[in-house]
């Protein structure tokens, strides 16, 4: 049995509380019973290799990752096995975000922490901005590097699939859907359900400790990595 | 006024053009948000937009939008001009943002965008 969140930002995302630390995040997710969640800060990742960390020492495996905002800005979910191809995509998004500086009294501070729960440095680029790739040229280049592609909270009125761009494309190659947990609870979805085609997901969203471990998802397997779990999903989607 | 006369007006770069000659162009629309495109763009208009992904050509379709324009330098996902040409609609490309071609274009249709 493997509970998971694949959707929790921490102090990165500007738009997160400065004390959600990787550490505090792991840690509440262990005592709510997750074994693996993905860490999906806005357009950034520094703290995944702390979190990686962390999630060793209290037995919860952490899936390297981030929330892109597409040239669309639509939110999508990029996900991947292991922290080498995350680090070589991060430098594909930094080169195509806006060079411009974070305003933290706008926008909210972007804080990197190490996995003592020190905090070691401030991210200045502004990253509550769209990059300039395209989602479906992003989708090719992620897959290329052995990613996954989850479009976020796609019935949402803003930053979704559907807000964006009107609607969800059955011939696309996305891996998954997230669905809000609103949009989830309202449809009553249950995983191994599809929509348009594609296998549905639900995550938390966290932005702040409380919602850590408030929402998750069970698959009736032992997964370590995004690939075991989306293949165990599309299994039950079959 | 035609696809072929809008084009000639607002110094277009066209993409892919079909029927230019004898399809009407009759209110304009501007709008980068496909789901709000869908919900309000009058059919026969000219869509000025950024939204360069291929699903605005869906879009363009299912509105019966006269010709989709890419505006402020903009240029096409190559699925987008792909589906264009194979699905008819109209597309083109223009330097220029969309409030200086609606001002460029205002007062030579015939009728007035909705309020």
């Amino acid at each position: 049995m493997t509970r998971f969140d694949l959707h929790l930002h921490s102090a990165l995302s500007a738009c997160a509380e400065d004390c959600l630390s990787p550490r505090r995040l792991v840690e509440r997710a262990s005592r709510a019973g997750l074994s693996l969640l993905a860490l999906t800060d806005h357009n950034a990742s520094g703290n995944v290799p702390p979190a990686i960390e962390a999630g060793r020492q209290v037995g919860v495996e952490v899936v390297p990752g981030l929330e892109l905002t597409t040239r669309e800005e639509v939110h999508v979910l990029v996900l991947f096995d292991a922290l080498e191809p995350l680090v070589d995509w991060q430098a594909v998004v930094d080169a195509a975000l806006p060079a411009l500086e974070n305003r933290p009294a706008v926008f909210g501070h972007q804080v990197l922490y190490d996995a003592a729960d020190e905090i070691i440095g401030v991210d200045d680029r502004l990253r509550q901005v769209g990059v300039s790739l395209g989602l479906e040229a992003i989708t090719e280049a992620v897959h290329a590097r052995g990613g996954a592609v989850i479009p976020a909270h796609v019935l949402r009125p803003r930053h979704s699939l559907v807000s964006q761009l009107g609607f969800i494309d059955p011939s696309a190659s996305y891996d998954a859907l997230e669905l809000g947990r609103r949009d989830w609870q309202e449809r009553g979805c249950r995983l191994g359900e599809r929509l348009e085609g594609f296998p549905v997901l639900t995550g938390s969203d966290a932005h702040c400790l409380e919602d850590v471990g408030a929402t998750w998802l069970e698959i009736d397997a032992a997964v370590h990595t995004i690939g075991g779990l989306l293949a165990a999903v599309r299994r039950m989607a079959a | 006024m035609t696809v072929e006369e809008l084009v000639a007006l607002l110094g277009l770069d066209p993409i892919h053009l079909e029927d230019p000659s004898s399809r009407t162009v009759t209110t304009a629309y501007c709008g980068d948000l496909l789901s709000d495109v869908m919900a309000h763009c009058p059919p026969g208009a000219v869509w000025f937009t950024v939204q360069a992904h291929v699903n605005c050509i869906a879009v363009a379709e299912v509105r019966d939008i006269a010709c989709v324009v890419l505006v402020n330098g903009v240029s096409p996902d190559p699925q987008t001009a792909a589906r264009a040409a194979a699905q008819g609609v109209t597309l083109c490309g223009s330097e220029r943002s969309s409030a200086a071609l609606c001002m460029r274009l205002s007062g030579h249709l015939a009728e007035d965008a909705p309020a």
